[in-house]
């Protein structure tokens, strides 16, 4: 069978990839007519010059390699760190989209509705215009386009992420994140409930945003936790530099590494503090890491951690305050050394744990 | 016979071992990731720099483009082309991050004056021919077609698959590519 003697032929033929018989049939051809010679010296042309255009010199391969091994590590280690937990890539979970009015966007598209409607543009300019820090400033008709994702850990399950721009999350248990489908061309914007470790990808050009309560918390490529319990939100960075803002103000904090900083509706942003990043990170450890705490906020973390209910006999207990660090991995073990301690009985019946 | 001139680099690691590289890979064997990496590296730079055409970016996005790889590498089909599937990876990096700066960076003639010549940024310093201007002229997705084709010796399936069109539109591309480069080209091929 002679082959048919295409461009795609010709190319096969310039990729070294023909067969004997297939080289025959071409050479057959090339002595058919000089127009196939010039047909195929103008290809033969084209193919070798279009390669011979100017490189830029390549990446030094090992140290390319160093940086890909220890980012690799870096990623099982954490993973490990987080009980084995697999890492979602977002690009390949395939989810059912959150309708919009069902997000957490959904009362900013109502309440923007209502006000077009009832008050006309200039109130709702002005409404936009204190909310820029988290929503974009492209108006609403861009955040109604938007499809928005939602990852939860559920009580006593924690997930790591992978967003498309590279970025790790890593939730902790009880923790919620909500994503863009896409990310736009300006900002990287996702919203945390309850507590996150963020690992980001450094992009200048798009500032990457985590709101959190009523705090926007704005980086460009950097590590920090922020958690968000009981109305109170903390926010720790453990590298680089963030700026951290109130929703409805363009002031910023700047923070920087071994810094914290809490918000409370009430009082507003703390001082920036130096913190304990052992201690506040000891949930990536596995571990529990208490100072002064109540009892109260101890069995609550222990509820999330192993999803168990926590009832007080005796509501006194709940005051006394208990400072240590526990591995998070046998819920007797941390029983028996609590009521030690505090003088207190614990029982676990069911998933209930009764303490009196 | 001047066919000797067209060898391809690609062609020194043969198909067999890159599948069994990506079998190890599938288990998570490190070792068989490094030694892809090195085989995969300069195509997976320069198939991104021809897109993105800033080095520093480019260097970024092949790191970005191995982990990702690596994260994924319970989903690597042996008995499919693994390497497809790091090329699509690649791609669509590269696309993202165009689509973001909307526009490559290109160091024109006029902006080279402006740049310090040093030797620290010689290296960064790349100047587009005629050639690279005719090709980057091409469609988004006739230039993909074109440069998996010429630059990195991707066979046509695996051009559909990196790109997710039928072999068909990879045909219909390719010839267009050609068409196109040749017309504009036409003063230097004579």
């Amino acid at each position: 069978m002679t082959p048919i003697i295409d461009t795609h032929f010709l190319i096969k033929i310039l990729q070294n990839k023909a067969s004997t018989a297939e080289m025959q049939s071409f050479e057959k051809w090339l002595n058919d007519s000089d127009a196939n010679k010039e047909e195929f010296g103008t290809l033969v042309l084209l193919w070798k010059k279009v390669a011979d255009s100017p490189l830029p010199p390549l990446p030094d391969q090992n140290l390319q390699w160093g940086k890909i091994y220890s980012r690799m590590h870096q990623i099982a280690e954490e993973a490990n760190l987080t009980h084995s937990v697999p890492v979602i890539d977002i690009n390949s979970v395939k989810q059912k989209p959150v309708a919009n009015n069902a997000s957490e966007y959904g009362w900013i598209l109502k309440v923007a509705a209502v006000l077009i409607v009832a008050v006309a543009i200039p109130l709702f300019f002005l409404l936009t215009k204190q909310k820029s820090p988290v929503t974009n400033t492209h108006t609403t008709a861009k955040v109604k386009t938007e499809t928005y994702y939602t990852i939860t850990a559920g009580k006593g399950e924690r997930k790591t992420i992978l967003l498309g721009d590279g970025s790790l999350v890593y939730l902790n248990v009880d923790s919620k994140l909500i994503y863009p489908e896409k990310f736009t061309d300006s900002t990287r914007e996702v919203e945390l409930f309850g507590e996150g470790y963020f690992s980001i990808t450094r992009d200048v050009n798009r500032p990457f945003k985590v709101t959190c309560s009523n705090t926007v918390t704005v980086v460009k490529g950097t590590e920090f936790n922020i958690k968000s319990r009981h109305d109170l939100v903390r926010i720790l960075i453990t590298k680089g530099n963030v700026e951290t803002f109130q929703v409805d103000s363009d002031r910023g904090i700047k923070l920087k590494k071994g810094e914290m900083i809490t918000f409370d509706e009430k009082a507003g942003f703390s001082k920036p503090i130096k913190a304990n990043i052992d201690h506040y990170l000891a949930w990536r450890q596995g571990k529990f890491s208490f100072s002064h705490t109540s009892l109260q906020d101890v069995m609550d973390e222990i509820s999330r951690f192993y999803n168990v209910d926590v009832e007080f006999r005796n509501p006194s207990e709940k005051s006394k305050i208990i400072t240590g660090v526990f591995d998070a991995d046998s819920l007797e073990h941390i029983f028996s050394i609590i009521s030690l301690t505090l003088d207190v009985k614990i029982n676990l019946e069911g998933s209930k744990v009764i303490v009196q | 016979m001047f066919i000797v001139l067209f060898y391809n680099a690609m062609i020194a690691i043969t198909n067999e071992n890159l599948q069994s590289l990506l079998t190890r890979i599938k288990q998570k064997d490190e070792e068989a990731f490094k030694e892809f990496f090195f085989i995969m590296q300069p195509h997976i730079f320069y198939y991104i720099f021809r897109f993105v055409y800033n080095r520093t970016i480019a260097e970024d996005l092949t790191q970005e483009t191995f982990i990702k790889f690596w994260l994924n590498a319970d989903k690597i089909d042996p008995s499919k082309s693994g390497k497809a599937y790091l090329y699509k990876i690649a791609h669509n990096l590269s696309i993202n991050s165009l689509k973001r700066k909307s526009g490559a960076e290109y160091v024109s003639d006029e902006h080279l004056n402006t740049i310090p010549m040093n030797e620290a940024s010689i290296d960064f310093i790349f100047m587009e021919d005629e050639y690279q201007k005719a090709v980057n002229s091409l469609p988004e997705r006739c230039r993909a077609v074109f440069t998996l084709c010429r630059f990195d010796g991707l066979e046509y399936a695996e051009i559909a698959e990196v790109l997710g069109i039928s072999l068909q539109t990879v045909k219909n591309q390719m010839s267009k590519a050609l068409a196109v480069l040749r017309k504009r080209l036409q003063n230097f091929l004579n």
